[in-house]
């Protein structure tokens, strides 16, 4: 008997879970509008026929009707079954498709597969918020704190600085560059600025390697750059792996105001499309090339004024006028020779030139960061 | 005014009509001999000395501010010329006319002055030592033209001629080199040429035209031959090997309206020079000048043709007059790093020429000067539109 009866619990047990799993999935589907839920996972999917990419939205837990944050994995999923780790985050303040030019209000063109695809995979947040702590290292105060910090430098500026952390697996580096200009260029970050100035604080809480980095946008270029970024990841490293969060931030602050200190970045500017570009100098080879061109006319001219070149005067000047007396005046023909040539007309064929896009994010961008 | 026998000017021998044959035995030359007078040019009112006042164009004298005409002179000194302008006539050297000769060592050259001119150095390379002598031989041109630029008119010139040429030495602008500036009459013979001959020009004419998107040339040939005769009037030849017969032709024409019968009070406060290339030498250069006319004046004469060549030419000149004549130049030579540099300006119409010696130590620091200025300035420029505003 007792040994019936676990085994209907058991059973009962086994039916419910599902039961309950395939109710909260479908709460989870009523609640996001997906279109089917897989049975067996707690969390539905919903088919995107543009992208025909699969977004899984899953819910923090399973067993329990707990929707308060849910965080939304919106990179594509290869439907192996690879379990993406959660981040808490925000929920998506809108949906990125064609119509609302995938949510990107900025001047970028999105037309180009690449940017489409990058900007569907970035969240789209309010920008209104500055900290975005995906991750959720931060509690209450601290982002209050680091949000109250970040204003203040906004101001004093005038440029957006924002703060994210996000859990994103990597293998290269470069991956958290692109996630953060991605992050940066796809929101209303810095909207009403100048090729949107700004300063982005990034921090991957990613368990096999955590990563930080730090990224400026528009003019905020020209006072932080490459080399500088250099002493700034060396400096702030501490903060980050002591997850001193606050002092970071206050840290790289600080530093921004050392950089304004010092000066803008001397032969440099900021194109239209926000990338930090060089200004053409000619080198010192064209400066001596002109010096010699100026040396070299100046001698010949020098030398020719010395020459003075008059033409002798010919006998003509005493031929007595009309005493020339011809006594005998023939012109012989010998022969007459023809000859052609035949001009081809030819077409001409044109050549379009194009340009193609790369990269996945809008505009141009300075960072440094660092592991730790 | 005592008649003289018809002398040659450098032999001293008695000649007849002397021809001038060149090798070729078709060329035929005639010389015409000149008489000339001559005038004692002490002022007949102070007996001072009398200068040729080139200014004025007459002789003035420097005590008394007297002026007189070469006619005046002749009037009040009674020394009427009583020359004869037939070939056979005999002509008889004044004697009174005393001329001085200077030789200078160092390069050989003979000046000419009258007694009351005196030469200080040799005109041509400077040498102060020079030797005077009595004047060997006779000195007697047929015509001379007196200056009628001064020597200040070839001070400003040479002045003139040193501005605006940025690598002149400075040695060469100081003023020791314009105190040596002279006024020299050089020798000077002046052929009247007869030139006949015969060319053969090659001559080609063409015609082009174009039927759709072929294009035709015709091209005609024809030998074109001219004959006859043309006439130069006194083609000048420098008689004296120190002068550069291309400087001298660089400062003709000489007006000849101006030319005048030879006397030696002319000479008062200039000095000459004898020739030392004779008539029949000096016939060549001035036969070769009017042969290249030729050609020019024969070329002329084919209108209508695209493109045409003398090939072939057969010149007989032949020389009606030829007379000796002193025209005026302002000369000076600069000698510089061992070379001399010879500048001339003719004295009756300001023609000057001459070749400025270039420092090469100056013209490297110019340069290098103006290399340094201009690099800088790119520089200041660039720095001025890309550092400071634009991209």
């Amino acid at each position: 008997m007792k040994k019936l009866l676990r085994l209907i619990t058991i059973l009962i047990v086994l039916i419910a879970l599902p039961v309950k799993a395939i109710s909260n999935a479908n709460k989870c589907a009523e609640a996001y509008g997906c279109e089917e839920y897989t049975e067996g996972y707690s969390k539905c999917i919903y088919f995107n026929a543009e992208s025909e990419t699969e977004t899984v939205i899953c819910p923090t837990n399973s067993s329990t009707n707990k929707t308060t944050k849910i965080t939304s994995t919106t990179t594509s999923y290869n439907k192996t079954g690879a379990k993406l780790e959660n981040n808490s985050g925000y929920t998506n303040l809108c949906v990125r498709n064609s119509s609302n030019n995938y949510g990107v209000n900025k001047k970028w063109d999105m037309t180009s597969s690449n940017r489409i695809s990058s900007a569907k995979n970035t969240p789209c947040v309010d920008a209104k918020d500055k900290v975005y702590d995906f991750s959720d290292i931060l509690d209450a105060s601290e982002e209050l704190e680091i949000a109250s910090l970040m204003e203040a430098y906004s101001k004093k500026y005038n440029m957006d600085i924002i703060f994210v952390s996000y859990n994103l697996p990597y293998t290269y580096d470069m991956k958290n560059d692109e996630f953060l200009a991605n992050f940066y260029d796809y929101n209303d970050f810095a909207l009403d600025l100048e090729n949107y100035k700004g300063l982005a604080i990034f921090r991957n809480t990613y368990a096999a390697d955590p990563y930080y980095r730090i990224m400026t946008f528009g003019e905020a270029q020209l006072y932080l750059y490459d080399t500088r970024f250099d002493d700034l990841s060396t400096g702030v490293k501490s903060y980050f792996t002591s997850k001193n969060y606050i002092g970071a931030v206050r840290y790289i602050l600080s530093y921004y105001d050392s950089c304004v200190a010092k000066g803008q970045l001397k032969g440099y500017y900021i194109d239209e499309m926000g990338f930090l570009k060089r200004k053409w100098y000619p080198s010192y080879g064209v400066y001596t090339f002109v010096g010699l061109l100026v040396g070299i006319i100046y001698l010949l001219v020098g030398l020719g004024k010395h020459k003075m070149v008059k033409k002798a005067t010919a006998a003509r000047e005493y031929l007595v006028k009309d005493s020339l007396d011809l006594t005998d005046s023939r012109d012989i023909f010998l022969r007459s020779h023809t000859s052609s040539y035949t001009v081809s007309s030819s077409s001409g064929g044109g050549g379009g030139g194009h340009s193609s896009f790369g990269g996945s994010s809008g505009g141009g961008h300075s960072s440094g960061g660092g592991h730790g | 005014m005592a008649k003289k026998k018809t002398k040659d000017n450098v032999s001293n021998k008695t000649v007849e009509e002397t021809p001038i044959v060149e090798e070729s035995k078709k060329e035929e030359v005639e010389v015409k001999k000149v008489r000339s007078t001559s005038i004692d040019h002490k002022c007949p009112n102070c007996n001072a000395k009398l200068n040729y006042n080139i200014e004025l164009q007459k002789w003035k004298c420097d005590y008394c501010d007297s002026e007189f005409t070469l006619e005046e002179l002749q009037k009040r000194l009674n020394n009427a010329s009583t020359a004869k302008k037939n070939d056979d006539s005999e002509v008889v050297e004044d004697d009174d006319t005393t001329y001085v000769q200077y030789n200078c060592p160092d390069c050989g050259a003979e000046i000419i002055a009258d007694e009351l001119t005196s030469a200080t150095f040799c005109i041509y390379c400077g040498n102060t030592a020079i030797l005077k002598n009595k004047l060997a031989g006779k000195f007697k041109p047929d015509y001379i033209i007196p200056f009628k630029k001064t020597e200040q008119d070839a001070r400003n010139a040479f002045n003139n001629v040193t501005k605006g040429k940025p690598f002149v030495p400075k040695s060469f602008k100081s003023t020791a080199n314009i105190e040596k500036i002279r006024g020299v009459y050089i020798p000077f013979w002046l052929y009247t040429i007869l030139l006949s001959g015969d060319v053969k020009i090659s001559g080609t004419k063409s015609t082009s035209w174009r039927v759709g998107d072929t294009h035709y040339t015709k091209t005609d040939y024809y030998d074109i031959y001219r004959k006859g005769t043309m006439k130069f009037n006194r083609i000048p030849v420098d008689g004296s090997s120190r002068f550069d017969d291309a400087l001298m032709n660089t400062i003709e024409p000489f007006n000849y309206n101006d030319l005048k019968e030879y006397n030696h009070a002319y000479l008062s406060g200039f000095i000459a020079e004898k020739y030392d290339i004779d008539k029949t030498r000096s016939f060549k250069d001035a036969s070769d000048r009017s042969k290249t006319t030729g050609d020019q004046e024969f070329l002329n004469t084919c209108v209508g043709y695209g493109s045409k060549m003398v090939v072939s030419r057969n010149y007989f000149p032949r020389t009606d007059l030829c007379e000796y004549v002193l025209l005026p130049v302002y000369m000076v030579n600069v000698k510089y790093n061992g070379k001399y540099y010879t500048f001339a300006m003719n004295g009756q119409t300001g023609e000057f020429v001459g070749n400025v010696p270039i420092s090469p130590m100056k013209a490297i620091i110019k340069t290098v000067i103006a290399f340094a200025i201009a690099f800088v300035i790119a520089l200041l420029i660039s720095i001025i539109f890309f550092y400071i505003g634009g991209n």
